[in-house]
């Protein structure tokens, strides 16, 4: 005889092996099966529990793997229940068998024995033979006879099993030595110790080499050590005093003692979902502390952010009653974890926000208001950052995935942008992304504030959030101190000249151009939320001065998209009242607009103009003289110009052909100031304005096109010919004679 | 009277003892028998005639009666057989046999590689090392010098001094 050591003890199960050993398993149970029913039928019990005892023989293997032995175990189990049921039915018929319980303890080899004490314990117990008390003592203390780590786990789960609804469940014992709830918490209790040591056993059992297989069997087998602390969760008489004083200790006793990391990760976050929140509530203190002393090993933060947003949801559920008001929740868990990272050193940058994401799920979930934790949470957050040396954090990185979901979580649940603002460390941690995840916060900040409709009502908050989402404004590097030099000039979107991006022709691809055009819009949308409300125009025109600004910053691509509605917006306050903050509002459109001409961008700046115009054209004055007239001759003249020069800049020529023949009529029913006004009927400048559109006509190329639009100018020369009936003048003799060459040229 | 006090103070023979409870060390420490003992990386060293085979012999242990928990020492067959002959003189314990010795295989006129052939070594290997896990295992074997030598030291004396291990 030798000794056996470990090592020998269970060679490492071959797949091929497994399944042929689990068939021949399994056909010898269904044929015991079958002649231990056909001698119940007869009542032969005796034959019956041999049957049934050679069927039970089958757990008696070492050969299988975890997977294969739950397999026949559960084939067992279900053939005992019929002789369960025999006996129970020959109980209640009166015939009850002489001693039964100590005769199946003849059998002869422990795993038969076993598993037939305990059937025909319960047996008794339902039939109310014996003390509940002392069949229930006896069975949990008996089956420490296995000692083999799966052997003795499935008979305890059988043993779990049985006993599911023979549990006492009251306080006080009904009859003598009937059992009250203590019993039971004892049962369960000795029950998951000897479990939990033989689950953590397991990992010594056979060769080194084999560890990670083992470990992985292990995990399988979880959930028959977890079904202990259901059972306890499903005694209705453990109140949370019971679950303070003797169920909780015990089990984290248990827990911490056994320092083997794959059990108490599983069975703390077992108990946290297993038992009811008020029941944490109670005892967060307890399970923190536990949490603490853990193998280090073990994913602590895994554990704490199941509970945190436990917490959060009883929390925040319809009809809950919150946290009671005496416990600090956040301080708890702020201080908590504030501890695992300080024992932790090598706690991971994206472990540490992941945590702090929780706590801010927590802090906008349960303290809505209080701005100053999340605060708080931000703070921590990115001191911790600069501890563990995170400089720069790459784009797809786990951490920049969990920074992102981190800043979302206050955009999301408050849904109001300006509270972001008043936080003062939201922006230090958003600049830390790296730029195209930064762009994507900032655009989805954008867009909650478009969704709700957010409005940013003062100079000052439109440059607070402007800064914050400055990676969408401009471009790194951009100089805004140059631009904020000239901040009334006309011509102060300098832009970046160095990258080119100024001209708008830029070399960047379909998609980069297709992602700016997006990001841009969105910005563009929300000035249009930059509204201090109806009747402060002085503030309203600071706010827009301040974005243009800013958005100035960010040269010539992205201005396109952000200065019109700056331009658009400004239009719409103007309050016919005040003449002279209109002039003024006209003059900041005029040279926001004259920068974009400048930007190359002429399609955009000629209809801005035309705009201009026409708005200027629809305010009632109470005096009819100010339209138009709100400019001076010296305002009014550079926007005929330019708009002149703009028109004869468009692309196509037909486009600026026709273009500049409408700008004729600016300079024909265009009223001055100084004409007190009459129409200026330059006819001077219009005829200079029609000849040079013929002459565009005259460039192009497609004849049929070039006819229309020489009728089309043929119909200018006819309307203006018309009107200056009467004016005398070689103006008005050239422009006949315009009208018969061009017709002539038709 | 006292007749009567005496039964009632005596315990039934089926009274339910009570077990003391077992403590934390005891239920969750790694079981104290672990032996695992290794034969790998055959190696042939020499030219020619004087060729042999060696293996190395690595031992893990949580044994107290071990002086080192981790060994790796290499030998080869013919030391195998000295251990066996020892501990067959010495100890008390039927040892079990060697995988067997070549010699068939060493005839002249015989193609391959002989003893030193790839499947004969690992045939071999996979003998010894069932071979020596078992006597390691022994408590008896496990009292003799012969064996600690063995396992544990880089070079075996064979005019070393047989005897016991004092437990310490």
């Amino acid at each position: 005889l030798f000794w056996q050591t470990r090592s020998q003890d269970m060679s490492g199960p071959v797949t091929e092996d497994q399944e042929k050993l689990l068939d021949e398993a399994l056909s010898v149970v269904k044929l015991q099966a079958f002649q231990m029913k056909r001698c119940l039928d007869k009542a032969k019990l005796m034959d019956a529990l041999k049957h049934a005892s050679n069927m039970l023989g089958e757990l008696r293997t070492s050969l299988l793997s975890p997977k294969s032995y739950y397999e026949l175990y559960m084939l067992i189990t279900d053939e005992m229940r019929h002789l369960e049921l025999y006996l129970l039915d020959e109980f209640q018929k009166g015939r009850r068998v002489q001693d039964l319980y100590e005769l199946v303890q003849y059998a002869g080899n422990i795993i038969p024995r076993l598993y037939l004490l305990i059937t025909v314990g319960v047996v008794y117990i339902k039939c109310s033979e014996i003390s509940r008390k002392d069949i229930l003592k006896d069975l949990v203390e008996m089956c420490r006879g296995v000692q083999h780590p799966l052997r003795g786990l499935f008979l305890r789960n059988y043993l779990l099993q049985c006993t599911k609804n023979v549990l006492p469940d009251c306080v006080e014992e009904e009859q003598e030595d009937s059992g009250s709830v203590s019993d039971s918490i004892d049962f369960v209790l000795l029950n998951f110790s000897e479990m939990n040591k033989l689950w953590v056993r397991m990992q010594h059992q056979g060769h080194t080499r084999e560890r990670d297989r083992r470990e992985q069997e292990r995990r399988e087998l979880k959930l028959l050590v977890g079904t202990n602390l259901v059972r306890l969760s499903q005694l209705d008489t453990i109140d949370v005093q019971r679950y303070r004083s003797v169920v909780l200790p015990a089990v984290l006793e248990q827990v911490v003692n056994c320092r083997d990391a794959l059990s108490q990760d599983y069975v703390m976050e077992c108990i946290i979902q297993v038992f009811p929140d008020e029941y944490h509530l109670a005892t967060l203190q307890d399970f923190l502390q536990a949490c603490a002393e853990l193998n280090p090993a073990v994913p602590v933060k895994n554990i704490l952010i199941s509970l945190i947003n436990r917490l959060s949801a009883f929390a925040t559920r319809d009809g809950s009653n919150g946290i009671p008001s005496d416990i600090p929740l956040f301080d708890f868990f702020s201080e908590q974890i504030a501890k695992i990272i300080e024992n932790k050193p090598d706690l991971s940058p994206e472990d540490l926000v992941s945590l702090q994401a929780a706590l801010t799920g927590l802090a906008l979930g349960v303290y809505k208001d209080r701005e100053d934790y999340v605060d708080k949470v931000l703070e921590t957050t990115n001191s911790g950052l600069d501890k563990l040396g995170v400089e720069h954090i790459n784009d797809h990185s786990n951490l920049s995935r969990e920074l992102m979901k981190l800043l979302k979580l206050p955009i999301d649940l408050w849904n109001d942008a300006l509270v972001l603002l008043r936080l003062r460390h939201y922006s230090p941690l958003l600049q830390r992304l790296d730029s195209p995840t930064k762009k994507s916060v900032s655009a989805y900040l954008l867009q909650n504030m478009l969704n709700n409709g957010t409005l940013v009502p003062s100079s000052e908050q439109v440059e607070q959030l402007l800064d914050l989402v400055r990676c969408l404004v401009a471009d790194p590097g951009a100089d805004a101190a140059a631009a904020a030099a000239d901040a009334t000039a006309t011509n102060s979107l300098g832009g970046d000249p160095g990258d080119g991006s100024a001209n708008g022709a830029g070399p960047g691809s379909e998609a980069d151009n297709e992602d700016l055009a997006e990001e841009q819009s969105l910005l563009g949308r929300v000035v249009h939320l930059f509204s201090t409300g109806p009747d402060l125009l002085d503030e309203q025109f600071g706010v827009l001065k301040t974005a243009r600004r800013i958005l100035a910053t960010g040269g010539g691509r992205r201005v396109k998209y952000t200065l019109p509605p700056v331009v658009f917006h400004s239009r719409q306050d103007s309050d016919d009242k005040w003449r002279k903050k209109c002039r003024k509002i006209f003059e900041f459109c005029h040279s926001t607009v004259c920068g974009l001409a400048k930007c190359e961008l002429p399609n955009l700046a000629l209809r801005l103009f035309v705009d201009g115009a026409l708005v200027v054209d629809k305010i009632p004055f109470d005096q009819h003289d100010t339209r138009m007239t709100c400019f001076a001759a010296e305002n009014h003249e550079p926007l005929r110009s330019q708009t002149v020069h703009a028109a004869s800049k468009l692309l196509r020529k037909p486009d600026q052909s026709r273009a500049v023949a409408a700008c004729a009529h600016l300079f024909w029913s265009g009223r001055p100031r100084e004409l007190q006004g009459a129409e200026m009927r330059d006819l001077k400048k219009v005829g200079e304005c029609l000849k040079r559109a013929g002459r565009l006509a005259s460039q192009c190329m497609d004849a049929g096109l070039q006819a229309q639009l020489y009728t089309e100018l043929v119909n200018y020369y006819l309307y203006f010919v018309l009107q200056s009936a009467g004016q005398s003048g070689s103006s008005g003799a050239a422009c006949v004679r315009s009208v018969w060459s061009v017709s002539g040229v038709v | 009277m006292s007749n009567q006090q005496q039964q009632q103070q005596q315990p039934s023979a089926t009274q339910r003892l009570q077990p003391k409870k077992q403590t934390m060390e005891d239920a969750y420490s790694p079981p104290a028998n672990f032996l695992e003992i290794d034969v790998c990386n055959p190696e042939t060293h020499g030219l020619n005639k004087d060729r042999y085979t060696d293996y190395e012999i690595r031992l893990r242990t949580n044994l107290p009666v071990f002086k080192l928990k981790e060994s790796s020492v290499r030998r080869r067959y013919s030391d195998f057989e000295w251990l066996r002959a020892e501990l067959e003189r010495d100890s008390k314990i039927v040892v079990p046999k060697l995988p067997g010795k070549a010699l068939k295989l060493q005839l002249p006129f015989r193609g391959g590689d002989g003893r030193f052939d790839d499947e004969f070594i690992e045939e071999r290997r996979k003998g010894l090392e069932e071979f020596i896990n078992k006597v390691a295992g022994h408590p008896l074997a496990q009292n003799e010098k012969c064996l600690h030598m063995f396992l544990q030291e880089q070079t075996i004396d064979k005019a070393y001094v047989p005897g016991k291990v004092r437990t310490t």
